[in-house]
């Protein structure tokens, strides 16, 4: 019994899948949020999993690890401010829900 | 192609491939927990539980401990500032619970066509598995050396983030527009649920 790409690959997919459902289907921004968060942590994984198994495996440089480094710094960096923006939209709308989001006003 | 061909040796160890799909399924399932609860709590714990299982899963596939400390450093800042900002100004009550809006199934279908499409391409793609060396933790060499731009943009943009949060939190907000007064004259039941409802 053995894991390799594959596993990993379908574990990044179903992780994105779900995240993707997810963004699509809550009605609360702070939910949405969460959501774009397991999709960038999908991708994150498949990075990870390039850089163990994938072509640059075997240069010892660690390419893709060092994608997932930055994409998880600037997710997080997404997620804090949309966050912030979640709560300064609350103060002056009073809801967290996108459907009632009406920024034009 | 650049990807068929490319990779290299499968993991057979039998205690890593155990813990690798223990740790598939604590991951998928966090997952689900953190779409499909109801209560932010409850959420919020999911998606923790979800990275630090990640960050788990990216020291079994050596991915160096640097991005494992960052994860952790991810779940911990951005968990603590969701957790901060949710109860200092929003409420646990308010922002508590999360119905399902009108366009669950056309969610579901846009998933599932997703996972579907992702999974065809690494079927498609046949990963093969060859022998090569295991990545060693050469991570923050390789960030200083070869992409010392992106470190530097990485630090503006954390930098930016925070000055630009603390700005939009500390600055005047108008209190109540006319659409949050159209909001509030909506039905309460949609904004009120328990923190309890699943």
């Amino acid at each position: 019994m053995s894991v390799d790409l594959s596993y990993f690959l379908t574990l990044s997919a179903g992780l994105f899948g779900i995240g993707c459902f997810g963004m699509l289907a809550k009605r609360s921004a702070l939910a949405v949020l969460m959501s774009a968060e397991l999709m960038l942590t999908g991708a994150n994984l498949a990075l990870v999993a390039f850089t163990r198994f994938g072509a640059g495996a075997a240069t010892r440089h660690a390419p893709g690890a060092a994608l997932a480094l930055f994409a998880s710094v600037s997710g997080a960096a997404e997620f804090a401010l949309g966050a912030v923006i979640v709560v300064v939209i609350y103060r002056s709308r009073r809801t967290v829900w996108v459907d009632d989001y009406d920024l034009k006003g | 192609m650049l990807l068929s061909g490319a990779g290299t040796g499968a993991v057979t160890s039998p205690a890593l491939v155990a813990v690798s799909y223990v740790l598939g399924a604590l991951l998928l399932v966090g997952a689900l927990a953190t779409v499909l609860l109801r209560t932010l709590n409850a959420a919020m714990t999911g998606l923790v539980g979800t990275l630090v299982v990640a960050g788990i899963l990216y020291m079994v596939l050596g991915g160096g401990l640097p991005l494992v400390l960052v994860q952790v450093v991810v779940v911990g800042a951005g968990m603590g500032a969701l957790a901060f900002l949710s109860l200092r100004w929003i409420g646990s009550s308010e922002a508590a619970a999360s119905p399902f809006n009108d366009q669950l199934i056309p969610a579901v279908l846009v998933a599932v066509a997703v996972t579907a499409l992702l999974g065809a391409v690494t079927v498609a793609a046949s990963w093969p598995g060859a022998t090569a060396s295991r990545v060693e933790a050469s991570l923050w060499a390789t960030l200083t050396n070869t992409y010392p731009v992106g470190l530097a943009t990485l630090v503006v943009i954390v930098l930016s983030v925070a000055a630009g949060g603390a700005l939009l939190l500390t600055g005047r907000i108008p209190e109540r527009s006319r659409s949050a007064e159209t909001a509030s004259a909506r039905p309460k039941r949609r904004r009120t649920r328990p923190d309890t409802t699943a």
